[in-house]
């Protein structure tokens, strides 16, 4: 059996973590990570048992919306060993190009109606995953649908897309099968469209876990106990 | 001999509580906004059975069709003035697996 992942879930505080990892387990999800503001990242510890007693393991995630290469890279050296998922919002062609090759970056989002031309050039140093948050299709379905239509068909064969429901609220939440019904309908098999919200993104947080342990050494090496 | 279609059948709670009518207008909306009116007289999209009591609805489309419906189903935010999110309870090939699913819910 699958176990599904909401790769981006926003959380104010921990009442409102609570109705939402709830709801997270209630709709099918295993797995959450978690985009919190200061205050719930200092009390993190709490908001895994939370997490825990219902049913959800819970990560967390780091998004960046840099203005330029510099920022960006200053932010990744500053933040990597903190979060177990850091993800790139390009508002810029100069930020896609580095998000999409530097290995410390998880996945890039692509907003709808992007200002910058994405072509082959991005596909061809495209190393990371790319995002598709729900919330955005939500919010603009037009410009959201022809930029995931272009993300498809550009980087979709060169790397693995993961759909996440980015919802700040009960409301905004969608059920594993309703995030993957976006990917069958740009044309992906029902095996692809589901692997986008569990094996794609679960492939990305055991990486990231190992590496934050402390037995990592370098990549592909490990110390054994 | 023609080829029988095959159909699933799926049943929707609105969170909060709606009517199955106004949730099933909305259902229609969303469908035809995505796909058109083409697309809508394609999918075979039918309102079969509505519990008022319980806001659960039972509709049934076309089975090539159900991933654009369940598309169709997270695309609404609204009905009426009110900000809705429509659930999927159940999917099932026949009315009666889907009916059985429902049972404990029903009792409650």
């Amino acid at each position: 059996m699958r176990a599904f992942t909401d790769f981006w879930v926003k959380v104010r505080d921990l009442d409102q973590a609570s109705d939402i990892l709830k709801k997270l387990r209630e709709l099918g999800f295993s797995n959450a990570v978690i985009e919190a503001g200061e205050e719930v990242l200092e009390r993190f510890d709490e908001l895994r048992r939370i997490g825990e007693e219902q049913g959800v393991k819970v990560y967390r995630k780091l998004v960046l919306k840099p203005d330029g290469r510099k920022s960006l890279l200053r932010s990744l050296r500053s933040n990597r060993g903190k979060f177990e998922i850091i993800t790139v919002l390009c508002e810029n062609l100069e930020t896609a190009l580095v998000a999409a090759r530097d290995s410390r970056v998880d996945s890039l989002i692509i907003p709808p109606r992007p200002r910058f031309r994405f072509d082959k050039g991005v596909a061809a140093l495209l190393k990371n995953s790319v995002e598709l948050p729900f919330k955005q299709y939500l919010e603009d379905k037009r410009g959201f649908l022809e930029t995931a239509m272009r993300v498809v068909e550009i980087l979709g064969k060169k790397t693995s897309i993961i759909v996440s429901s980015a919802a700040d609220d009960i409301l905004d939440l969608r059920g594993p099968r309703e995030l993957a019904s976006m990917l069958q309908v740009l044309g992906f098999s029902q095996e692809q469209a589901l692997d986008s919200v569990s094996k794609n993104p679960m492939k990305i947080i055991e990486r990231n876990l190992l590496k934050l342990s402390k037995n990592y050494v370098a990549r592909g090496v490990v110390k054994l106990d | 001999m023609t080829k029988r279609i095959k159909k699933r059948y799926l049943a929707v709670i609105a969170e909060p509580r709606a009517e199955p009518d106004e949730m099933m207008h909305a259902i229609v909306s969303s469908y035809e906004e995505l796909f058109g009116k083409f697309g809508l007289a394609s999918a075979g999209i039918k309102l079969v059975k509505s519990y008022p009591s319980k806001g659960i609805l039972i509709i049934r489309c076309f089975l090539d069709s159900l991933p654009r419906l369940i598309l169709a189903l997270a695309s609404i935010t609204k009905i009426g003035e009110e900000r809705t999110a429509l659930r999927i309870i159940s999917i099932s090939g026949t009315i009666k697996s889907l009916t059985r699913k429902l049972a404990p819910l029903k009792k409650t």
